[in-house]
Parts: structure tokens; sequence; C-alpha cells
């Protein structure tokens, strides 16, 4: 069973995202914090996704959906029609350099990358998409 | 999101509820941004009703430290959830700004 949300790429609209994620997961088998922490790594990528490839622009949308596997895995697929970009590709900044440099971007990926097992990032037709797994041990009610 | 922002005593008082995300940091942002043009030195900032943050609010906090250092600003956060207070851990930003349990402790960092 699949799970789906579509919404305007705007970063208003996270707040969307972030319910629907939330409800979705409580089916799962995971702590709270667990369930709190991949809402944030979700809300990362979209908002990522929402500012720097579509740039807020409400005309395009984006899809989140959320499936398990047999082996309790919980696959996250984000899509969009906005430009490639590969945040495996994408060495995180030292956080002790943001600071230097006054930056307020650029620990996203980071939360991104500690938070989620494993981040594919590919095309399909013109649509990009991202694939996330964030393994259990446990399975779900699905 | 709703922030708001008193000036206690000798304090600073930022008090934020909701969440801050990628569309609400700016707020946040321009909290901060007006304690320092008023040239506070001693900042509070209140998490109590803070239910979430991204990196976007994240970020905000970690643009201003090399402000505070430089103008010998102390700034301290309190009343934080666990929750809230895990993403700060994840990245081990605890390390570079002070989050106390009460507020008590909060302003014994900033006296």
């Amino acid at each position: 069973m699949t799970h789906k949300i579509t919404i305007p790429c705007h970063t208003s609209k996270l707040k969307d995202v972030r319910d629907f994620v939330s409800e979705v997961i409580r089916l799962f088998y995971l702590s709270e914090n667990e369930q709190f922490l991949l809402v944030l790594a979700i809300d990362e990528i979209c908002a990522n996704r929402i500012l720097h490839s579509n740039h807020n622009d409400t005309t395009r949308h984006l899809e989140v959906e959320i499936a398990s596997q047999d082996d309790g895995a919980v696959i996250f697929c984000i899509k969009d029609e906005g430009d490639f970009f590969d945040l495996n590709q994408n060495e995180a900044t030292p956080v002790d350099r943001l600071v230097k440099d006054r930056r307020k971007g650029g620990l996203g990926v980071s939360l991104i990358k500690k938070i989620i097992d494993s981040v594919e990032v590919f095309k399909e037709g013109h649509y990009t998409i991202h694939r996330l797994i964030k393994k259990s041990s446990v399975s779900s009610q699905f | 999101m709703n922030i708001s922002a008193n000036k206690e005593d000798k304090t600073y008082v930022i008090t934020i509820e909701g969440e801050i995300d990628a569309s609400s940091s700016i707020e946040l942002d321009t909290a901060i941004s007006e304690a320092i043009k008023k040239g506070e030195r001693k900042i509070l900032v209140d998490c109590e009703k803070l239910n979430y943050i991204s990196s976007a609010g994240l970020g905000v906090f970690m643009s201003y430290l090399e402000d505070f250092e430089e103008q010998g600003i102390k700034i301290a956060l309190f009343h934080m959830n666990d929750k809230v207070k895990s993403v700060f851990e994840i990245l081990g930003l605890v390390d570079l700004i002070d989050i106390v349990p009460t507020r008590e402790e909060a302003e014994k960092i900033v006296a």
C-alpha cells in the first residue's frame, strides 16, 4: 500500500507535507523521535527541491509517496519536474566552515544523510526522483 | 509560527511559538538581527512552544555565532523539548550554542 500527497512548489506548503508524513509513518513501528526525524528529512528534501530546483514556482508540483517493503524498510519517493541535482555528489560543508562564513544554508544535506540510510536520485522522463530508504528492524502494520 | 521579543530587566527575551521551517525562518532571522541592531548583549530564547525546527532555523542561529562572538553577545536557548533538541544534537550544534533546561540556567549563562 502506498500513500501520496501532491503540493504546488511553494515553501508555504511544506507544513502540508510534514502533516502528511507524520500521519502515515504513525503506521510504522518507529519511536516518536525516529518519526520526528523522518519528517524532518523529508521536509529538508522537499524544501531543497522547492527552493533550489523549482524556485518556489507554484505552477509546478511536487509529489511525495510513502510505502513499505516486506523487510519493514520505509520508502519515500519525491518526484518533481525541477532541475536535476544529485545531493550524493555534494559533499556536506563542515559546520565550522558554515559558521565562519556566516552561512544560513548548507545544513539540510547533512541532516538528510544522518537520518536516512540511502538516497538515490535519478531522472525518469522529465521528472527528478529522490528515493529514500529508512531501514527498520521490525515489520510495519501495512 | 509566532515570534515575540521583550526587554526584561537587562536581558532581551525572544519567544518562539510553532514551527520554524524554510518558509518561516526569515522571521527568526529578523528577530535576532533586530536584537543585534538594538545593541542587546544578553539574549534569551524561550523555546517552550517551539514544536519543530528544520535546517533553515538551525542555519539562522549558526549564521549569527560569529557576530555574537565579535560583539560580545551572550545567548542561551531554554525550555527546548527533546525532539527539537535532537535536531541540534544530530549535527553537534549543542557544542556551539548553549541550550539549557530552565530560564534560570539560561540567565546565569548570559549574566
